[in-house]
């Protein structure tokens, strides 16, 4: 277990790196740096028609990074890393994400990739019908949107002033310290700061998991999603 | 304000230039919050008759033992296949974080280090564990195949449903600490696990509940495992 400090960390948050008692209870921390040939045990993963996911050898810089990629063949495709609808994660314990990741093949017209949380899954096609959902999302080019849905409070496809550089790392974390302005950021910095996400409509009862896509419903489109590491922080409840 | 977060744990032991000053190996650390859909690879999960032991959708992530209301003898075990990895002599620190959710009679539920597996848990060779027998009164017990200790009370009733962090300091093999919420339990009692071999200290983390009969049901829900080894191997 390295580094379980967020990579860009808040002020609020105070200084990483804090010394601890050791039998401390901290805080719940889930990290998966997708190195070995296999995913770690906690995931599942949906791979439909020719759409994969893999851990490839050999990458430059080393590491491991899990590859989601779509192929050319006209179909409906998805491939998800997700907790198999084992929803762990709670937005009630000012919960925070972070993911590194890449695209090494662009998603164009019709490919879709979602970097978030969700509730339990729903095929290529059927994404919006997640009960709840908090990610960022690109919708056929590198152009990053944000999306939320609380089931009262939907917040579609909304534009991003960024657009992703093909074969850059960014890292993305999902901030729910308040429920009823959800943070995005990237690379550290809150996107869309004048944008109230508001999740406040999620019941205290309400659990999530991890939700890392990338999906078409037709067409010749490809795209491959390379995802570095994922980690979640959230506070450890009763 | 959140809590401060786990401190740094990436730091390289023999330093490079730019990544500060060097420092001594650091500690082993091993936990599991058992996130996920699945068991990570080092665990097993056994169950006798139609007792349950698998991951929960709970906030946070917890693993779930259950004897159900069916009277047969029952046994829902977590433990690392007998792959015995960590080693009592070398600093070990144990610490778990547990609810019992349900409690019945006829049932013992243990956690804490042992050796191998066997149904029978009095007869496991050598272990330091809690123990819940027929009630929610915490005992506490070692083992190291000379200095046995058994069901000693530690005045400690739980709560049914609350959490508690449960942890065995085992520094001092000649005075095994145990630990509820921070607070030393069993203070009259000296646990002496000194006669433990190289062999015997080898120890994996262990939790059970079972049954031989009746129709009691009985759940532990595990949150999460840390073990601290100061010394690494030699």
């Amino acid at each position: 277990m390295l580094n379980p400090v967020p990579a860009y960390e808040p002020a609020r948050f105070g200084s990483a790196a804090k010394s601890a008692n050791r039998t401390t209870e901290g805080h719940v921390f889930f990290e998966d740096d997708f190195r070995g040939t296999g995913l770690n045990d906690a995931w599942n993963t949906v791979e439909t028609a020719g759409a994969s996911v893999t851990l490839p050898t050999q990458i430059p810089g080393g590491g491991g990074l899990a590859r989601m990629a779509l192929t050319a063949v006209g179909q409906l495709q998805d491939a998800v890393i997700y907790f198999g609808d084992m929803l762990q994660l709670d937005p009630s314990e000012q919960l925070l994400l972070e993911c590194r990741a890449s695209f090494s093949v662009a998603p164009t017209s019709g490919s879709h990739a979602l970097i978030g949380m969700g509730s339990n899954h729903f095929a290529a096609g059927n994404k919006g019908s997640m009960t709840h959902n908090m990610w960022f999302r690109l919708s056929g080019d590198l152009a990053l949107l944000i999306e939320t849905d609380d089931n009262v409070t939907n917040n579609d496809q909304v534009a991003t002033t960024e657009t992703l550089v093909l074969d850059q790392f960014y890292t993305f974390q999902i901030d729910l310290e308040h429920r009823e302005d959800v943070r995005f950021l990237l690379d550290g910095k809150r996107l869309l700061p004048q944008t109230t996400f508001d999740m406040s409509g999620l019941s205290s009862s309400t659990l999530l998991q991890p939700y890392i896509a990338i999906y078409k419903t037709s067409g010749t489109n490809a795209g491959t999603l390379d995802v570095d590491y994922f980690k979640a922080w959230q506070g450890r409840g009763a | 304000m959140r809590a401060p977060y786990l401190p740094h744990r990436g730091k390289p032991t023999h330093q490079f230039a730019g990544y500060g000053q060097p420092t001594d190996p650091e500690p082993k650390f091993y936990c599991d919050e058992f996130l996920g859909d699945a068991l990570q690879p080092e665990w097993t999960a056994t169950t006798v008759g139609v007792a349950t032991a698998a991951p929960s959708a709970v906030s946070g992530g917890v693993f779930q033992l259950s004897l159900t209301a069916t009277s047969q003898a029952q046994d829902a075990l977590l433990d690392q296949a007998n792959l015995r990895a960590f080693d009592l002599k070398a600093g070990l620190f144990f610490e778990t974080r547990i609810a019992k959710i349900s409690d019945s009679f006829n049932y013992q539920a243990v956690f804490g280090m042992a050796g191998n597996h066997n149904s029978d848990k009095d007869t496991i060779t050598e272990a330091a564990w809690f123990r819940f027998q027929n009630d929610n009164g915490l005992l506490v017990e070692s083992d190291d195949t000379t200095n046995n200790n058994d069901d000693v009370a530690t005045g400690t009733t739980i709560v049914l449903g609350e959490y508690n962090v449960y942890g065995i300091d085992f520094s001092d093999l000649n005075d095994v600490r145990f630990f509820f919420n921070g607070k030393r339990k069993g203070m009259g009692t000296t646990f002496d696990m000194s006669n433990l071999t190289d062999a015997e200290a080898l120890m994996q983390p262990y939790f059970s509940i079972d049954k031989g009969s009746g129709a009691g049901i009985t759940t532990l829900r595990i949150d999460y495992v840390k073990i601290w080894q100061e010394v690494r191997a030699t």
